[in-house]
């Protein structure tokens, strides 16, 4: 079992009792209770959207310092190693989410735009705010699955 | 498809929706037109007014939902959730007395539409929206 299974598998659970409860007002004309469970679900997507996202984050931390400890300590050319001597080699120190991404995925390609919109819609879930776009949990959960094993030094 | 994001490309891609959902819609009471029990109904409506058409002041767009009746009782619910999905060209929600079947469009913007189905039992991997998800539908409730 990896580290999303857990939460996938009660994601699922939450939302479809609360799909099930949000259709059965629809059978019964209850419109008001409706708009309740559609906002539960929006809320628990959120909930876990950010739970989620934020194991790949840590990932994405860990990784880009184990990178960075790698090339300062096997590069020799002083040149090549210049560069990384400017980076922090702790995952918690200071250093841009998208940086960090930006050394273990193209910047501009694929996967970096789309973990960028994940990053964006964690930002304004995590400030107060909903989702910019929508999202589609189970389309979600794979693609963290997927990037939590792509995105590595 | 218009690329640059202006009022028209909005417009123009909510246009797009609308026309896909229509179809879809056609395409789920054809198959289900050949059981007698089976009615569908498009009399409730829900509103489309996402973060992209407020920014560029596209005024906001009613959706249809399509209702199936089961021996005159309602056993399921297309509801239109979303157009601007990241990953996908559009999420509706298929809700039933044993959960959500969630829908995406995979298709890139412009394409002709590949509806994948996320089952209630089954939300791991998705599955075609084709003839025989429809009637299983139907048949369970």
């Amino acid at each position: 079992m990896n580290i999303f299974d857990e939460l996938e598998v009660q994601y699922h659970e939450i939302d479809n009792q609360y799909s099930s409860i949000e259709f059965d007002c629809i059978r019964h004309g209850w419109s008001r209770k409706e708009q309740k469970y559609k906002r539960k679900r929006e809320i628990n997507d959120q909930a876990y959207f950010v739970f989620m996202f934020s194991r790949l984050e840590d990932r994405i931390r860990d990784e880009s310092a184990k990178l960075i400890r790698k090339k300062k300590s096997t590069l020799s050319s002083w040149k090549q190693k210049a560069s990384w001597e400017i980076l922090p080699s702790q995952p918690d120190a200071e250093l841009h989410f998208k940086k960090r991404l930006a050394l273990l995925t193209e910047k501009g390609g694929r996967d970096f735009n789309l973990v960028s919109d994940y990053y964006k819609e964690r930002n304004s879930i995590a400030h107060g705010g909903s989702f910019i776009n929508t999202i589609s949990m189970p389309t979600v959960i794979l693609e963290l699955k997927r990037l939590y094993c792509v995105l590595k030094t | 498809m218009l690329n640059h994001i202006d009022q028209s490309y909005i417009k123009e891609r909510i246009r797009n929706w609308k026309v896909r959902l229509n179809h879809l819609y056609l395409r789920v009471e054809e198959i289900l037109s050949v059981q007698n029990n089976i009615v569908c109904k498009k009399t409730r409506h829900t509103i489309l007014y996402e973060e992209l058409m407020q920014k560029y002041k596209v005024d906001s767009e009613t959706i249809p939902i399509l209702d199936i009746y089961k021996n005159k009782v309602i056993i399921a619910t297309f509801k239109p959730v979303g157009l601007w999905v990241i990953g996908a060209n559009g999420r509706i929600d298929i809700l039933t007395e044993s959960g959500a079947y969630i829908v995406v469009d995979t298709a890139e913007i412009g394409q002709k539409p590949a509806w994948k189905v996320f089952t209630p039992k089954n939300r791991k991997s998705g599955k075609n929206l084709d003839s025989s998800l429809i009637m299983e539908l139907v048949n369970q409730a």
